[in-house]
């Protein structure tokens, strides 16, 4: 946690604690039903940031994010409605499961590079997908998991949300301290240039699987976070449009930024819901909206902001040297 | 061009802020919560809130419920349960509506159902079809006005058994939970009017399949006397077309719920029906005979410019329901409203409906009759229609449905 800090600059980690006081604070200004809209852009913060370390620091594209998502989810789903055990375990559960089926999964899918890796992956998430939906007498299919048992003090709305806040805090400090390290630099490196990066003499292969692995437990921890919020499990949790919106969340925001994924995600389910309420053509206002981000904004929302700071910082510069 | 954008997008999204909706004197607000995008929001999101929009109209005109105009919040699920149950969050918490009504996917009805449950706020599922909403996963808080699968099932095996009543049944349907529940109630009830029948073949293409030209050999060259299939949606409209030029609809009998609806039937021409199939239908207003459908259905077609479907009557009775409820209980009060509808008996273009107060499901019949084309419409529907009578019997009986809550825990 001390390296966490000494590696940022005090505007930074002042700029992160006013970050969390405004979350904290939140619920005291707000109602309930958009804290609970805060609470689902908190999860997929967590989904697409880990998702972004494969994609954006690793360089992987993966189309099939949705089916480590769903694995956390399940886990956690088929253990509260199955067994006794206890909430904790069974959330921590979760991104356990989502680890070992991304060792499985992975060591295949690194095995391959571009775009026959995203296929793969796609081809991975459908597989799961079928299971989830064709094992009715265990996953009950296409009708879901619904009311799922979740402790009495979680089942207030701003009750999850404290604890959401706290896992999620944890999850990005955990993802901020994995890029910045040895580990995140050299799988930055990796997406550079991996001929370069293989002659110095780093086993693409390892790196990529770990990458991988971390990215789906992150998932995984997403996926579980959301069934206890919502106490429901659905086999589109694990469909292609879940991916794609995951896809889409961390374009958004920037992928070459750390926060990039967690804005985007603020700003997507924001979108996604208002535009949503006021017209019945939304995939095309929402899709308007996406088409100029992208076009306009090519570093997402979070580049494009730092690139305007930078720039009035030149400016202002600039400034001061002609006044001189 | 970066601040332009920049100052343009900032602007956006004030503006979502800035439009607050108008508010009438008190009015009584409910959620409308349904796909409405998509193919299947055409289908029967949007046909659904049509009528919905009507019966506000209507009630509003005439002086509203308890003195006070009724205001319908809609709501887009798009079909993603995550999407659905946010939404009744968002109607429930934010806007405070007094109850939600529609959904056209099982899943999202179950998902929206327990949410409700928890919140003590009525849900009416007007359009998904699965028993288990009113049934294992039923609670006091849920109802249901439209048909369930477990009717389809019923009165599609009653009118084989009325029509032909063969002993041997070839089966096809989609291989997931619902395609083999369907096959298994069907035979229940089938065996129990014709005792001695049996399945002589069955074939699950998967689901979403297009080309059934396998499927279709198989079924002609078997002995079978009769073909009972689940089968729905798009997956009609492709077995139709390849069936078609094989001369299947001659030389097969095919009985099928989802193998009447107008949603499917309408798209299709001369050139391709399922001549004679014994298809189902929630609504067949052109064979109904009340006050209200004769009114209701000119009045729809007149508003939409759509022929009504199977969603077009149940959110409007549903409406009228709430009215009569909240009338009968006097106040807004939950329990009340809820206490008031089990038991009433509604009023509806389908004639007057009874809901049970074990399980809160209305008794809605459904129609099945042979698929013709006559002089009157330009597309083929069900004629000649029998449905159960009375409706109770196309539902599982109360001690049906408490065992089975029971067998659930």
């Amino acid at each position: 946690m001390k390296s966490f800090f000494k590696q940022r600059n005090n505007g930074k980690a002042v700029g992160l604690l006013a970050a969390f006081a405004f979350f904290a604070v939140l619920p005291l200004f707000i109602g309930e039903g958009y804290i609970s809209l805060v609470n689902e852009m908190l999860i997929l913060a967590v989904a697409a940031s880990g998702l972004n370390l494969m994609m954006g620091y690793a360089g992987m594209v993966s189309f099939g994010p949705s089916g480590l998502y769903a694995v956390g989810a399940y886990t956690t789903a088929l253990i509260l409605i199955y067994t006794e055990i206890p909430f904790g375990l069974a959330l921590i559960a979760g991104p356990v499961m989502a680890g070992i089926i991304s060792v499985v999964v992975g060591w295949f899918c690194v095995r391959l590079t571009h775009v026959y890796f995203s296929l793969l992956t796609l081809a991975f998430s459908q597989i799961i997908h079928t299971i989830i939906f064709g094992w009715y007498g265990f996953t009950h299919g296409d009708d879901g998991i619904v009311d799922i048992p979740v402790p009495e003090f979680l089942s207030s709305i701003t009750n999850y949300y404290y604890f959401s806040l706290i896992i999620v805090c944890i999850c990005l400090a955990l993802l901020w301290m994995i890029v910045n390290s040895p580990f995140g630099k050299t799988l930055q490196a990796l997406r550079e240039n991996p001929e370069r990066t293989e002659f110095v003499g780093i086993h693409i292969r390892r790196y990529q699987l770990a990458a991988f692995v971390l990215s789906g437990v992150f998932l995984g921890v997403a996926g579980s976070l959301y069934c206890g919020f919502n106490k429901n499990v659905f086999p589109d949790f694990a469909d292609v449009m879940k991916s794609t919106e995951m896809l889409v969340v961390c374009l958004l925001g920037g992928i070459y930024y750390f926060l990039g994924p967690a804005v985007g995600s603020i700003v997507y389910i924001f979108l996604d819901k208002t535009i949503s309420s006021f017209t019945e053509y939304w995939p095309l206002a929402l899709g308007l909206v996406i088409i100029v981000l992208l076009i306009f904004m090519r570093g997402g929302i979070v580049g494009f902001f730092s690139e305007s700071v930078a720039a009035m910082k030149e400016r202002g510069r600039a400034k001061q040297h002609v006044s001189h | 061009m970066k601040k332009i954008v920049l100052i343009g997008f900032i602007a956006l999204i004030l503006s979502f802020f800035s439009i607050a909706p108008t508010q009438a004197a008190e009015p009584i607000k409910f959620g409308f919560l349904h796909t409405l995008s998509g193919g299947v929001g055409q289908v029967y999101g949007v046909p659904d809130q049509a009528g919905v929009k009507i019966a506000v109209e209507e009630i509003n005109k005439a002086g509203g419920v308890l003195g006070r105009p009724l205001e319908m919040i809609s709501r887009d699920d798009k079909l993603k349960a995550e999407v659905g149950v946010r939404e009744a969050k968002d109607l429930i918490l934010n806007q405070k509506v007094h109850w939600i009504q529609g959904i056209v996917s099982s899943g999202i009805a179950l998902a929206v159902s327990a949410y409700c449950k928890t919140q003590k706020v009525i849900f009416i599922d007007t359009v998904a079809q699965s028993a288990a909403t009113t049934g294992e996963k039923g609670h006091r808080y849920v109802f249901r006005i439209t048909t369930n699968t477990t009717n389809y099932a019923r009165s599609i095996a009653n009118a084989a058994a009325k029509f032909w009543g063969g002993k041997k049944v070839f089966i096809i349907g989609p291989d997931y939970e619902y395609g083999h529940r369907c096959k298994k109630d069907f035979m229940k009830t089938y065996t129990g009017l014709v005792p001695g029948a049996e399945v002589v073949g069955e074939l699950w293409p998967k689901l979403g399949t297009k080309d059934f030209t396998p499927y279709i050999t198989k079924i002609m060259s078997s002995n079978a006397d009769f073909v009972y299939t689940s089968l729905w949606g798009g997956e009609v409209l492709s077995f139709t077309k390849t069936a078609w030029p094989f001369g299947y609809f001659d030389r097969v009998k095919m009985a099928g719920q989802d193998w009447g609806n107008m949603e499917g039937l309408s798209k299709m021409t001369r050139k391709a029906y399922p001549k004679g199939v014994l298809g189902g239908s929630h609504y067949p207003w052109w064979l109904l005979d009340n006050p209200i459908n004769n009114v209701y259905y000119p009045k729809f077609k007149k508003v939409t410019g759509m022929d009504a479907g199977l969603a077009a009557a149940s959110g409007y009775t549903t409406v009228y329901a709430m009215k009569k409820a909240i009338e009968k209980a006097g106040s807004l009060d939950t329990e009340k409203i809820i206490d008031a509808l089990e038991g009433m008996v509604i009023d509806s273009p389908v004639g007057p409906l009874k809901i049970r107060a074990c399980d809160h499901q209305a008794m809605w019949p459904f129609w099945v009759g042979p698929v013709a084309f006559t002089k009157e419409f330009s597309w083929p529907h069900i004629t000649d229609a029998v449905a159960m009578d009375p409706p109770d019997k196309g539902y599982r009986t109360c001690s049906e449905i408490e065992a089975a809550r029971k067998a659930q825990k």
